[in-house]
């Protein structure tokens, strides 16, 4: 035992430094660290830890069933042994003490927090990583319609998340939709409140789950009685001043599905304009408050449709791939899923994921593994 | 700029002196703080760092000088040679190569070789070899956070 320990020198390294290596262990492993000592243990739970953690940590996948009908799945989207992409899926453990998460909304996510609504019409943050599903009110909201706008965001005046709810006041699919109840939950210190400003007379919104870029979310609105595509804008709620904007399209849009996406931490917009035989798609970014860009352009993206995979570094989508088209056959009519990298914007690469699931109707999102409680 | 300029030399705490470009050496703050700072000549003693971990130090920030500033495919192929260059250091080298980056304030370096350790760690056993941590809990303590923690264990 002696002839071991002269043998073997250790170095000491400063706790700076030590900090450094652990921000960078995944959250699984830092979960197991806990019982290493009692300062450990403090240290992944204190906020700057946790803000350095997240700064390094990988971003992963998770896939929910649109239906909510099925337990969440948690998916593995990694490099494979042959350098190919590969996602695995398993299921997600989601229980909150002996009860089974089932049947939830997912309302938005932020960092690697997900905003649920449960089957009793409670609101909850779930950390898929930690396994923790905290309630956020034990008061259970209204019925979320399909004319409701919703979203989920963090506020860094109030160091808080915050959960948006505006409800519209009229049920009925004829009559005009005025919002009558803006509603404001945080997580931290539960609190609620109303808004005494709400967007005025939209008729409809595509996707009632707001897209969360820097500190506003934005919804894709339409304020037309008749749906005329040429009053279609996008209205944002901007987390801090808790205030309304509308905000323009970018000129000259051909496509005919179109949808918000978060890009680098800054709001993006995916157009996908279908031709007789292929498909092409157009990546925009808002460079600023006003004006738009253009990201880049993915062509040859064959008869699939976007995802709602919102990824910094990849547009993934799922796309049926056919045995007379350049794409690797994978079947008639089979869906795979596939992913451009848009990191290089001027030469987007195409990767095929490679995958055992074939089901289109598994909403995708991407999110930052956190040891956030 | 005369040819004598562009170079320095880098001398290490077991007098080892390496002649390399200006532009590589000043990858590191601390050296490009010294250099702005007029207050050393062309040779710069770095006390803190063996002749041995220098060379790697060395190495990594020829690569790096070289490539930096290219487009795609030499980013990829920077990346594998960052993931060769630490696939075969030993845990203390890997540990001299954090204090040199840290010292020398390198932080792509610092970076690389701090992930490194990260990943090549795995178990509990081994952070408290490496890192020399006393388990400060008592059995009772020890079994019970592992208990709340259980799910963590598995595979």
């Amino acid at each position: 035992m002696a002839g071991r320990s002269s043998n073997k020198k250790t170095i000491e390294l400063p706790s700076d430094l030590v900090i450094e290596i652990l921000a960078r262990v995944p959250v699984k492993d830092l979960v197991r660290f806990r019982c290493v000592c009692k300062r450990w243990r403090l240290l992944f739970g204190a906020k700057n830890f946790i803000n350095k953690q997240m700064t390094w940590a990988p971003r992963k996948l998770l896939g929910l069933q649109d239906n909510g009908e099925f337990p969440p799945r948690s998916i593995l989207y990694e490099k494979g042994n042959n350098g190919k992409p590969k996602m695995t899926l398993k299921e997600a453990d989601l229980t909150s003490g002996d009860k089974c998460l089932v049947g939830l909304d997912v309302i938005g996510h932020c960092d690697g927090l997900f905003c649920l609504r449960l089957q009793d019409r409670t609101l909850a943050v779930w950390n898929p990583l930690l396994r923790q599903v905290r309630k956020v009110s034990s008061k259970s909201t209204k019925p979320i319609t399909s004319h409701d706008l919703i979203g989920f965001g963090y506020d860094h005046s109030i160091d808080d998340y915050k959960i948006v709810i505006f409800s519209a006041m009229s049920e009925t699919i004829m009559a005009p939709k005025y919002w009558s109840r803006g509603e404001i939950f945080t997580v931290k210190s539960s609190s609620r409140w109303s808004l005494d400003q709400f967007p005025e007379s939209i008729r409809r919104c595509f996707d009632i789950r707001g897209t969360l870029a820097g500190n506003k979310i934005f919804w894709q609105v339409n304020n037309d009685p008749d749906n005329a595509a040429e009053y279609e804008t996008i209205l944002s709620f901007d987390l801090l001043s808790e205030k309304f904007e509308y905000k323009s399209f970018p000129r000259n849009l051909k496509g005919l599905i179109r949808g918000l996406v978060a890009v680098r931490g800054s709001l993006g917009f995916v157009e996908m304009c279908m031709f007789q035989f292929w498909t092409k798609i157009v990546v925009w970014t808002a460079s600023n408050d006003k004006s738009w860009s253009r990201l880049c352009i993915v062509k040859d993206f064959f008869d699939g449709f976007i995802g709602s995979l919102r990824n910094d570094a990849a547009l993934l989508g799922t796309y049926k791939a056919r045995k007379e088209w350049k794409v690797k056959y994978l079947g008639h009519e089979a869906t795979s899923i596939c992913a451009y990298n848009f990191e290089n914007p001027k030469n987007p690469k195409f990767i095929e994921v490679e995958t055992k699931f074939k089901s289109c109707s598994i909403t995708l999102y991407d999110y930052v593994e956190t040891l956030l409680p | 700029m005369s040819k004598s300029e562009k170079k320095i030399v880098l001398k290490s705490l077991d007098n080892e002196a390496f002649e390399v470009e200006k532009a590589v050496a000043l990858q590191s703050q601390t050296i490009w703080v010294m250099c702005e700072d007029k207050c050393v000549g062309n040779e710069i003693p770095l006390e803190n760092v063996t002749g041995q971990i220098l060379a790697k130090v060395i190495d990594y920030c020829k690569k790096h000088a070289v490539v930096d500033g290219d487009g795609d495919e030499s980013s990829e192929e920077l990346k594998n040679w960052d993931t060769e260059f630490t696939k075969n250091m030993d845990q203390s080298t890997l540990f001299n190569m954090i204090l040199a980056a840290n010292y020398l304030n390198i932080k792509s370096l610092l970076n690389l070789t701090c992930q490194a350790v990260a990943d090549k760690t795995k178990t509990i056993d081994e952070f408290h070899t490496f890192l020399n941590i006393e388990n400060n809990f008592t059995p009772e303590e020890e079994a019970q956070i592992c208990q709340e923690n259980l799910w963590a264990f598995d595979d």
